[in-house]
Formats: C-alpha cells, structure tokens, sequence
C-alpha cells in the first residue's frame, strides 16, 4: 500500500512504467542551463574516456603524460569537473586527440587545432562541402 | 571480582552503542528501458529516503537539485556508469557519492550501485567538511547504505533470483542496527 502511494503509472512504449510524483516535481527545477552544462561536461568526460579506451591507455598513463595524480584524473572523468580551456589543450595534446571542435565563423569554416600534427585543418562547411579542405602548416 | 566488573563494563558499552533495530524497505520509485531506480522507506516514515532528500532540499537548492535530476535522466538514457560516481563507502561495498555538479556544488546524494540497471537512491546533504567522515548527518547517510548494501548482498547470495536484470524480486524489507 505504501508502495504504490506515492507512484503513477505511465504508459510508454506498450508497457507500464512507474513514474514518482515526487521525482517529477523535481524535474521541473531542470533549466536549459543545466541541460547544457551537465551534457557539456559529461560529454566532455566520456570523449576523453574513449580516446583513453581507443588508444588502449589508462588513467593512470594519462597521469603520468600529465604529471597528475590519478584521483584527479578519476575525478575528471566523472563528468563534474568544471575544466579550463588550458587543461583541455593540455589533454589534447598529450593525447593527440581534438576533445572540443570551435566554430569560429558560422557559415565559414570550422578550425580544428591538432597538436599532435601540429597543423590547422579548416574544414568544410556544408554549403562547401564538395570543395577540397586545406591543411596549412602550424607555425610552432 | 575486578575482571567480572571490567567484562561487565564491556558488554554495557557495547549494548550501548547499539540503540535499535531498523526496519525498512526496499521501493521500486521509477522504472525505465534501461534503468530502475529504488530507494529505501523505514518504518513509520511517510516517504523513501530519496524522496525525503528531494523534500528537503528543493526550495532551498533549485540548481542543485535541478543538476541531481538531470544527471538522473542522463542515467535513463546511457545506463548506470560507475566511473560517474565518487565511492563513498570502501572498495568492498557498492555505496557511492552523486555529485550535483562541478568541485564547488556541496549538495551530495548517495545511492548503491547496485548493477550497471539498478540504482537505489538513497540520502545525502550539504557538504561542509573536507570529508563526509567528519559530518556527522553525512556519515549516517552513507553508514546506512552500507549496512543496506550488506544485507542485499546477503539476500543475493542466499536467494538465487533476487536480482534479475533490473529488478529485485522477492522479500524487500531488511533491517539494520541503527548506532549512536
């Protein structure tokens, strides 16, 4: 009985699922704002997990490549981490992997800063996509 | 005569130390493709713990509150990932720490892992102290969780299909010591 007081039931995709009134009422404190920071920095996390997994790398090695501890690395990871954009080329750059891709011009093009190649790849836009894309060198 | 007095000390101090027996229960809140989220009900209480957190602190912490949520709803739709988890408990226990957001949000949740579907939402609070240790509501909080913890790991053992996919089935009321 008091199972059930405080739960409706929702029909979704042909089956009953259990909704809470309570956790409901509480999605509403839910703002764009948090939307987007929250998948901005989950994202941000699980990209630099995959380069690690594609890579076959451990937080530990990237510690090391970083001269941090691997608690902080941990931490990083778990998507709560308000990183600054000197960290993220940091990683980037140890890692060789772009993290963060900027559009600096809408309608333009998209500039990807590569590290590892050391070189500025301007990609197409869509509107321009059959042309060929440029690599220009990166004076380092 | 001094040694039946020093036994008898002892065994005061320990029976002191234990004041109750908690009886609680295990309750389905939400349930999704992927994910079930349970939290726990003691007896006598009109709401689960996680309600009682959200209770709590929804007037007083919007954003965070906000944040806990929509952290929740990322896990309806990855699935439950321990690395987004801090432990909260020891290595040998499934208690683990929800954090709001970023290093400089203070509200805590804390909740078991129980399986990469199942999460039982559990307590938490404003985080004052370096650690939850030192906090002596926060350590409660967690304390709790891991006497849950171990009591479904017994029931797992005992009884073969208490957990299958994202459900626990069978008897879902437990009881913990509850210490001073």
């Amino acid at each position: 009985m008091v199972i059930y007081r405080y739960l409706y039931k929702t029909r979704n995709n042909n089956n009953i699922m259990k909704r809470n009134s309570i956790m409901e009422a509480s999605r509403k404190l839910i703002t764009p704002e948090i939307k987007q920071s929250v998948d901005f920095s989950i994202d941000i996390a699980d990209r630099i997990f995959d380069i690690l997994e594609m890579k076959g790398m451990k937080q530990k090695d990237l510690a090391n490549l970083l001269g941090k501890s691997e608690a902080e690395i941990s931490k990083w990871l778990k998507g709560t981490h308000n990183f600054n954009i000197d960290t993220i080329l940091k990683i980037q750059a140890k890692l060789g992997e772009e993290i963060i891709q900027v559009v600096s011009k809408p309608s333009t093009e998209v500039k990807v800063f590569s590290w590892t190649a050391r070189n500025l790849v301007i990609l197409p836009t869509k509107d321009s996509y059959t042309s060929t894309s440029k690599t220009l060198e990166h004076a380092a | 005569m001094f040694v039946l007095i020093k036994i008898s000390s002892t065994f005061a101090k320990l029976n002191s130390k234990v004041k109750s027996i908690k009886k609680l229960s295990i309750i389905l809140l939400e349930e999704y493709e992927k994910v079930n989220f349970y939290s726990f009900q003691f007896e006598n209480e009109t709401h689960t713990e996680f309600e009682n957190f959200l209770l709590s602190f929804s007037e007083s912490h919007p954003n965070d509150i906000g944040t806990i949520m929509y952290r929740l709803e990322r896990i309806i739709k990855d699935g439950i990932d321990e690395r987004h988890f801090r432990y909260a408990g020891q290595w040998k226990d499934r208690t683990a720490e929800l954090p709001s957001h970023y290093d400089t949000a203070n509200l805590r949740l804390y909740c078991i892992c129980v399986s990469p579907k199942i999460l039982i939402l559990g307590n938490g609070g404003l985080k004052t102290t370096p650690t939850y240790n030192e906090d002596a509501y926060l350590d409660k909080c967690v304390e709790t969780l891991k006497k849950i913890d171990f009591e479904l790991r017994l029931k797992e053992k005992t009884f073969k299909n208490f957990i299958i996919d994202k459900n626990i089935n069978g008897d879902l009321s437990l009881s913990i010591q509850d210490e001073e």
